[in-house]
């Protein structure tokens, strides 16, 4: 008797389980590609669903991996968009042929510069490069917050720096690019690039990678995106945020559709509804330490953009020569 | 109920990794009738049990065929045969009770319940194990657990039962007790069985019939009498019982009768099977208890010396040398017929009529 | 070969063949179990060689030259083979001093329940987290080596970072590997060597230590293997300078979008993980000394020993264990503070977090874990029984490739399951079904050892018994077979659950919007900024493992079943 109480009770479970395993995946449900951390896309997320009630299922990657999953997907899509991430990756994006143009309704109070001419993807928002230095380390060494790309490489900072590596970070690659810019050529940038390396601790593999290092005093500065440094700052870590005189380049973040995925439709109201001022605001009220592109919207009080001389990326220039600065950073810089 | 079964020209080939091929069983011929009990008695290793599992269907032949009641199943799965098989070491379902363990092949068979309690019931009274039902094997003894053993197969009543070596585990009182209980159940129920055992008393005790096997081939078959009367080699006599061989010169041939000597004194022997010719060595046979000590000659008898006595209370064992030749000798009840002592001459009285002749 | 053996191989094979056509549900299960191997198992394989060695349509070994002629690629294939040799080396003897520790010292029970639970930690947490936790100890700032020490500048990233995270992850599977093999060493032996007059030293020189010799190599191997597949210390902890092959393929993908050259790259890593494999089938399989029956306590070993020596191994593991307790007792401080390294106020906010926003990883972890434990149990018991009882054709390749999966590092795995099943015929990317396939096909391997083991020790008598009662194949399996092998089968189900927990390198490629897993987030709030919530992750996964063992173990004993050891069985 026993016995067969206990088969039945094990098949119900089997059945719940398996019934579990199968039930992914609905029509009114947006799934997307996300490049921006949990802790951002989940609130902007939730505030689109208790706007819109769409839901969206996300999964949440470095640009490198969900532009490398993009095209092995190319066949057969499993999201409908991508979210977030620096707009390189999606220029690289369209050489591969798996995005598909949209142009949202409200997209002219975007600045032109800020999105595609044939609508592949739209920006949401920008992104600059800065320094982070740990306030204990900068007073121990009574030294003040780097303000240019040279005081990088005093000796002070000697095995003192974290910074991401530019094989899977889209940080890294906007750290060589502001280089090129603030040394004025590729070479110089290069030249630069290796007496830096001389300084680094460690490449880590994601951008942020090294803010918390930065934050607990494992390592005394670092160059990062601003939003992952605001981020850092608002844990609670004692940090400076300041800007390289010389020029850093920003990067902008943006959405597009991918061909062929699925539920273009609500992907579409979402992406409408992302370039207006309204849902630009909400990085604000979230901490999202990303500056809005629609002019209108608020920017956040955290932002403190004095010193800055930002310059933005030639974003053609860029995505033609993405893998080439790549290649030869890793060449170059890392000797390999 | 009863099926007869049959062997023909059953070979078994076993591939060894590093013996290369071992043919473990050779050209078996061999039939049982309905009803029969029939031991396979060799050494270990000379193929009974590889036969024995052969017509369970534990293992294929690799050339010959196996019949049950006439039918060929050969290709039959084992528990399509209807085949009892009693383990050496039981194999008893230890997380199953007795009752669950002797219900097993009644419940397989998809006998009702009701029917299956009684059944095992019945088995169980007829084994002597009457409200054992519930207990583990583990919490039984070696006597008991060979009578589930033997209970799990004969309430399937199965038309062939197959022993392999049911008692070797038991000790040496259990299995004088054991083997007449399986005697008693096999004739009562007329089950044909087939019984295989290394040890020859068991093999003389229970059997019809012996098929004495060496190195995979039948070498003798026959009433245990017959076997042990009319070892028909060297490697009979002395597996069956034990046996005393005297090297002898043939010195004349008749026609029913060989003489031969050993030493000085001449036997003569029952004619053998085969050609032989004056002059011929050869050995002569002769058990032990057949061979008669007196410390006086009376006719012609070789003398010995003994070596050594072994006292065994119903009898006593004696270590001879005779003419550079080891024998022994039996004489039973020595407390009344008097024992030689060790370094005693004696003399050997033996008949022709016990001796057998063989190759040497 | 004469070909009378010739004869006798076409024999056998044609007794074999007879045997499957007389019985079909044999035969149905044989042709199963080898799709499915064929499918989950060798068809990804396949892909992966194809993605390294097919050039539009030729031969070509393009993709291996391009990868092998950078120097950084060589530098990670030297690395990868000296940090497993390290890491074999040194793992070996810390763990050769827990077990001897263990068995040969009259330590208490008390004692021997803290070093168990020291070596349990390692082996039952997710990855990352002890690598985490290294950092926090013994980083550049890291509380001991600054905060106590008062070092400065030390560089923990390289070789010496991986090296330290790969040996406290992995000695504890060299501490169960040769405390059961000195457990099972009859001590009489010992006794024999000393009565014969041989002193302590000599006595553990001529005997213990020759006695334990096939373990060593075992743990040796299996360690160096370990070291050669993991991805997660390295990723934290090598640092750009210190390239390792699982996490250079890994950036090859992610990183430069090359699908062809991260296959050139898991190619380099096959090479020296089948290598391992053959060494290990060949070598030590069939170099045991010591048979394992059951469990014997060796209470009584105390005799090697001298007493100062055996305060001093204590010691020895005590500090051992007290630095992975401070080790996973800081991840625990790290779950429950605002910023931890900075600001040390007292939260639950982490936790908070880990149970709503994580609460969708959290939950396909456990469907999939679930699901994953009975269909990987089920299989594990199948492929035991059928490899270890039946006779049929390829069966002793059906045991080689039943353990393929699990001897190569996770991330050939993974790449392989993302090249076969991301397009039809069979598209299982983004569905469960491919991490559970991946679970099943890769971890079962306990299980279909723990079988093989079980069957091993257990008289086939008893089967023919069932047979010969008239029980087919099927009935003998389910009402013989598989309560008696029990025991392994839950083993199969516990590991099979653990690893489902905690695996990350052949699942990461494997995820996608409808299924992620804790792992998964552990890992991006370990890379990202979100150390508070990764020490969440890591500390939930700890306590699901617990509890979940807990409660099968607790079955088990309710079934009045011995208990296996399954975690002796983990690698």
């Amino acid at each position: 008797m026993s016995r067969s109480r206990t088969t039945v009770l094990a098949v119900a479970l089997l059945a719940i389980l398996l019934f579990a395993v199968g039930s992914a995946g609905s029509a009114s449900v947006l799934d997307v590609y996300s490049i921006w951390p949990e802790s951002f896309c989940t609130p902007m997320f939730q505030e689109f669903t208790a706007k819109t009630g769409i839901k969206i299922n996300f999964v949440r990657h470095s640009s490198g991996e969900v532009l490398a999953r993009i095209i092995a997907e190319k066949d057969n899509p499993r999201v409908g968009m991508v979210f977030g991430g620096p707009a390189d990756t999606f220029a690289a994006a369209i050489d591969e042929g798996v995005l598909e143009p949209y142009i949202p309704a409200g997209v002219r109070a975007i600045p032109e510069k800020y999105r595609h001419p044939k609508g592949y993807y739209t920006g949401i928002a920008l992104n600059p490069i800065v320094f982070l230095s740990n306030r204990g380390f900068l007073a121990d060494n009574k030294l003040k917050a780097p303000s240019s790309w040279n005081d990088l490489l005093d000796p002070v900072y000697r095995q003192q720096l974290q910074m991401a590596d530019a094989r899977t970070s889209g940080t890294g690659v906007n750290r060589i690019m502001s280089t090129i810019f603030a040394m004025g050529s590729e070479d110089a940038a290069y030249k630069y690039m290796k007496e830096l390396d001389k300084q680094v601790q460690v490449y880590t593999k994601s951008g942020g990678g090294g803010t918390v290092p930065v934050g607990t005093r494992q390592a005394g500065a670092g160059v990062f995106f601003l939003v992952d440094c605001i981020l850092t700052q608002q844990k609670g870590y004692d940090v400076a945020i300041t800007f390289p005189k010389e020029g850093s380049a920003v990067a902008l973040e943006a959405c597009a559709l991918i061909k062929g995925g699925k539920n273009h439709d609500l992907a579409k109201k979402f992406m409408d509804w992302l370039v207006t001022a309204e849902a630009q605001s909400l990085y604000a009220k979230h901490g999202i330490g990303f500056m809005p592109t629609n002019p209108d919207a608020k920017v956040s009080e955290l932002i403190d953009v004095r010193g800055a001389n930002f310059v933005d990326v030639d974003l053609q220039w860029a995505a033609d020569n993405r893998q080439r600065l790549i290649d030869r950073w890793v060449t170059e810089v890392l000797g390999q | 109920m009863a099926k007869g079964i049959e062997l023909k020209g059953v070979s078994k080939v076993f591939r060894h990794p590093e013996r290369g091929d071992v043919h473990a069983v050779k050209q078996l011929d061999l039939t049982v009738q309905p009803g029969e009990l029939v031991t396979l008695l060799g050494p270990s290793g000379c193929g009974k049990t590889t036969a024995l599992r052969m017509i369970a269907g534990f293992e294929n032949p690799t050339t010959g065929r196996i019949l049950i009641g006439g039918q060929d199943v050969t290709d039959t799965m084992p528990n399509r045969r209807n085949i009892g098989f009693v383990f050496q070491n039981y194999a008893l379902f230890p997380h199953m009770s007795v009752f669950d363990n002797v219900s097993y092949g009644l419940s397989v068979k998809g006998i009702p319940k009701v029917e299956r309690r009684e059944r095992v019931a019945h088995v169980l009274d007829l084994v002597g194990l009457q409200g054992m039902e519930r207990r583990f094997p583990n919490q039984l003894s070696g006597g008991e657990q060979q009578r589930v053993a033997l209970a799990r197969v004969i309430v399937t009543e199965p038309s062939v039962l197959l022993l392999d070596e049911p008692l070797s585990n038991l000790d040496a009182k259990r299995r004088v007790q054991m083997r007449s209980e399986i005697r008693r159940l096999q004739r009562s129920l007329n089950m044909t069985s087939v019984y295989v055992t290394h040890d020859q008393e068991e093999a003389l005790s229970i059997s019809d019939r012996v098929v004495v096997m060496n190195l995979g081939e039948m070498e003798q078959e026959g009433t245990p009498q017959e076997i042990y009367a009319h070892p028909e080699s060297q490697f009979v006599a002395g597996f069956i019982g034990k046996v005393n061989a005297l090297p002898a010169e043939v010195v004349r041939v008749d026609r029913d009768e060989v003489t031969a000597s050993f030493g000085a004194t001449s036997f003569t022997v029952c004619g053998p099977s085969m050609s032989i010719a004056v002059g011929q060595r050869v050995s002569l046979l002769i058990r032990p208890e057949s061979v008669d000590l007196s410390s006086e000659p009376d006719g012609p008898a070789p003398k010995g010396r003994i070596v050594q006595v072994t006292y065994l209370g119903e009898k006593a064992e004696y270590d001879i040398e005779c003419d550079g030749t080891q024998l022994k000798a039996v004489s039973f009840d020595p407390a009344r017929h008097g024992m030689f002592a060790q370094g005693q001459e004696v003399y050997l009285r033996m008949q022709g009529g016990s001796m057998i002749l063989t190759d040497q | 070969m004469s070909s009378t053996s010739a004869i006798m191989r076409r024999e056998k094979r044609r007794l074999e063949l007879a045997n499957l056509a007389r019985d079909p549900v044999l035969l149905l299960t044989v042709v199963l179990v080898w799709v499915a191997m064929f499918i989950f198992i060798l068809w990804p394989l396949l892909k992966l060689m194809q993605a390294a060695f097919v050039d539009k349509g030729h031969l070509s070994a393009k993709a291996l030259v391009s990868i092998l002629s950078r120097p950084n690629n060589r530098l990670a294939l030297r690395n990868s083979l000296l940090l497993g040799g390290l890491v074999a080396l040194i793992g070996t003897a810390l763990g050769y001093l827990f077990a001897f520790t263990y068995a040969r010292t009259n330590i208490g029970s008390f004692w021997r329940g803290v070093i168990d639970i020291a070596c349990l930690l390692p082996l039952i947490s997710p990855p990352f987290t002890l690598a985490l936790a290294i950092l926090f100890a013994l980083g550049p700032r890291g509380l001991i080596t600054y905060g106590i020490l008062g070092l400065k500048n030390v560089n923990l990233y390289g070789l010496q970072g991986a090296l330290l995270a790969e040996v406290l992850t992995y000695f504890p599977i060299a501490y169960l590997t040769l405390r059961g093999i000195l457990a099972n060493i009859d001590l009489s032996m010992e006794d024999a060597a000393f009565s014969l007059g041989a002193s302590r030293l000599r006595v553990f020189l001529t005997v213990t230590l020759p006695l334990t010799i096939p373990g060593i190599a075992n743990a040796l191997l299996v360690l160096f293997a370990s070291s050669l597949a993991d991805f997660a210390s390295p990723l934290i902890l090598s640092g750009a300078r210190f390239p390792v092959l699982p996490t250079q393929a890994y950036l090859q993908i992610t990183g430069l979008y090359d699908m062809k050259g991260g296959a050139a790259l898991c190619f380099l890593l096959l090479v020296p993980s089948l290598l391992i494999f053959a060494i290990q089938r060949q070598w030590v399989g069939k170099r045991s000394y010591v048979t394992v029956s059951g469990k014997s306590a060796a209470s009584s070993g105390g005799r090697l020993t001298p007493p100062w020596a055996r305060w001093l191994l204590l010691a020895l593991c005590l500090a051992t264990s007290i630095f992975v307790f401070f080790l996973y007792g800081s991840i625990l401080f790290g779950s429950l503070v605002r910023a931890w390294g900075a600001n040390h106020t007292f939260t639950l906010e982490n936790y908070r977090y880990v149970f709503t926003f994580g609460r969708k990883a959290i939950r396909d972890t456990l469907v999939i874990a679930l699901t994953a434990m009975p269909i990987g149990g089920i299989y594990g018991i199948l492929v035991g029984y059928l490899v270890s009882r039946k006779s049929f054709p390829g069966r002793s390749a059906m045991e080689f490739v039943s353990m393929i999966n699990y001897s190569l590092p996770g991330i050939i795995v993974g790449i392989g399951y993302l090249l076969a099943f991301n397009n039809p015929p069979i598209a299982l990317a983004g569905t469960a079904w491919i991490l559970i396939a991946a679970y099943v096909f890769r971890y079962s391997a306990t299980g279909i050892r723990a079988t093989v083991a079980t069957l091993h020790q257990m008289d086939p008598a008893i089967e023919e018994a069932s047979t010969s009662l008239g029980a087919g194949t099927a009935v003998t399996f389910r009402r013989i077979t598989v309560p008696l092998i029990a025991p392994a089968f839950f083993a199969g189900l516990e590991i099979m659950f653990i690893r489902a927990m905690t695996a990350i390198s052949a699942t990461i490629f494997l995820i996608s919007v409808n299924w992620t897993l804790i792992t998964v987030r552990i890992l991006e709030g370990a890379t990202e900024l979100e150390l508070g919530h990764a020490a969440g992750f890591s500390m939930l996964v700890i306590a699901i493992v617990f509890i979940t063992t807990g409660i099968l173990r607790w079955i088990m004993r309710l079934a009045g079943m011995s208990d296996y050891s399954a975690v002796a069985q983990i690698r």
